[in-house]
């Protein structure tokens, strides 16, 4: 469903938020799931390997895994359109915050 | 579990694998639509691979709390050179082994729609909705009959097949062997399949660096299975 949620200034991102048996929920973001995706976005956007490999990179799909844990890579989706084309990372709560574009991974700490 | 009319032997006597997958649970999700994308060669080997986390989550949504290795691949409905992305809502749990129908099956299909778009016959959205709506419908329609629609019907646990161990699969041309972790084959099966339904043998020069999907003992049956040699 297309949400009007501002992530960090962006709008009409593309939300799915998927329930533990699989199937997608009309409903919104928890609060702790916004805050998730602006913290994941924000470490993306500030990464400079992400900078310079996605030139102009804007969020505009995420899924919220609600079956997986908060600390496995893949609890959250984040799509990006950016200049050259589209790309997909998995973020998670991690120990420390990282970016790992080679693997379209981030973490960020709780 | 019967699918469309569609007998299939369930060879070890594990039944519901899901052949088609639910549409409330992957009703299939695109990444790309566009075919100049889609069609440059390693296309998807710059698309993430799926975290083990998601995977496992896919085995859940569908009540897969056992299996063993090479039963299942965590599937895109909409694969990856069809466009398809990595969400979960695109990702299913499908069998390797049931039979007519298994993921090497539809792996054929998704080669072939992939040829069509790449040589302008077929819009890619068109693929993408079809193999979504039934992929079973799309390969008989793009590919050919299934082998079972020549064949007299079996029914589930009825058939030899059912007992048939593993490890003699590969006597009856029909089901390969599985690689290990890295996408290395055994030395008893060295064909390996890649996910491009390539086949590749020893001492081919793309041979070393291919992540086997499957195993063959022979080119032959590779070949038998609807896998095609490399382009030279």
């Amino acid at each position: 469903m297309k949400h009007s949620l501002f992530i960090n200034g962006q709008d009409e991102i593309d939300v799915q938020i998927i329930a533990e048996d699989g199937t997608t929920l009309n409903l919104d973001l928890l609060p702790d799931e916004v805050v998730a995706f602006e913290s994941l976005d924000r470490t993306l956007k500030a990464h400079p390997v992400f900078q310079s490999t996605y030139p102009n990179a804007k969020l505009i799909r995420i899924d919220s895994n609600r079956g997986i844990q908060e600390e496995e890579a893949g609890r959250y989706y984040l799509r990006y359109q950016y200049d050259a084309g589209i790309t997909e990372f998995w973020g998670h709560h991690a120990s420390s915050t990282y970016v790992d574009c080679d693997q379209g991974l981030v973490g960020v700490a709780k | 579990m019967a699918i469309a009319g569609l007998p299939f032997v369930t060879p070890f006597c594990f039944a519901d694998s899901p052949i088609v997958p639910d549409a409330q649970k992957t009703p299939g999700d695109v990444l790309m639509t566009d075919a100049k994308v889609i069609c440059v060669s390693g296309y998807t080997k710059k698309v993430r691979d799926v975290p083990q986390a998601v995977k496992e989550q896919a085995y859940r949504i569908y009540g897969i709390t056992a299996r063993k290795p090479g039963e299942y691949e965590v599937d895109h409905l909409i694969s990856l050179e069809l466009g398809g992305s990595n969400s979960i809502r695109n990702l299913w749990p499908e069998s390797f082994i049931t039979q007519p129908l298994n993921a090497h099956v539809k792996d054929k299909l998704e080669n072939k729609l992939h040829d069509l778009i790449c040589s302008g016959q077929l819009p890619v959205q068109q693929a993408q909705q079809e193999i979504t709506h039934d992929w079973i419908a799309a390969y008989k329609k793009y590919v050919g009959p299934l082998a079972s629609d020549a064949q007299t019907p079996v029914t589930e646990k009825s058939s030899i097949v059912d007992e048939r161990p593993l490890e003699l699969s590969n006597q009856f041309g029909s089901l390969p062997d599985q690689p290990d972790e890295a996408g290395n084959c055994p030395s008893s099966s060295p064909i390996k399949v890649s996910k491009n339904g390539i086949y590749h043998v020893l001492g081919d020069p793309n041979y070393e660096h291919t992540k086997a999907k499957s195993c063959f003992p022979t080119p032959e049956a590779a070949k038998a299975a609807g896998f095609r040699a490399p382009k030279r």
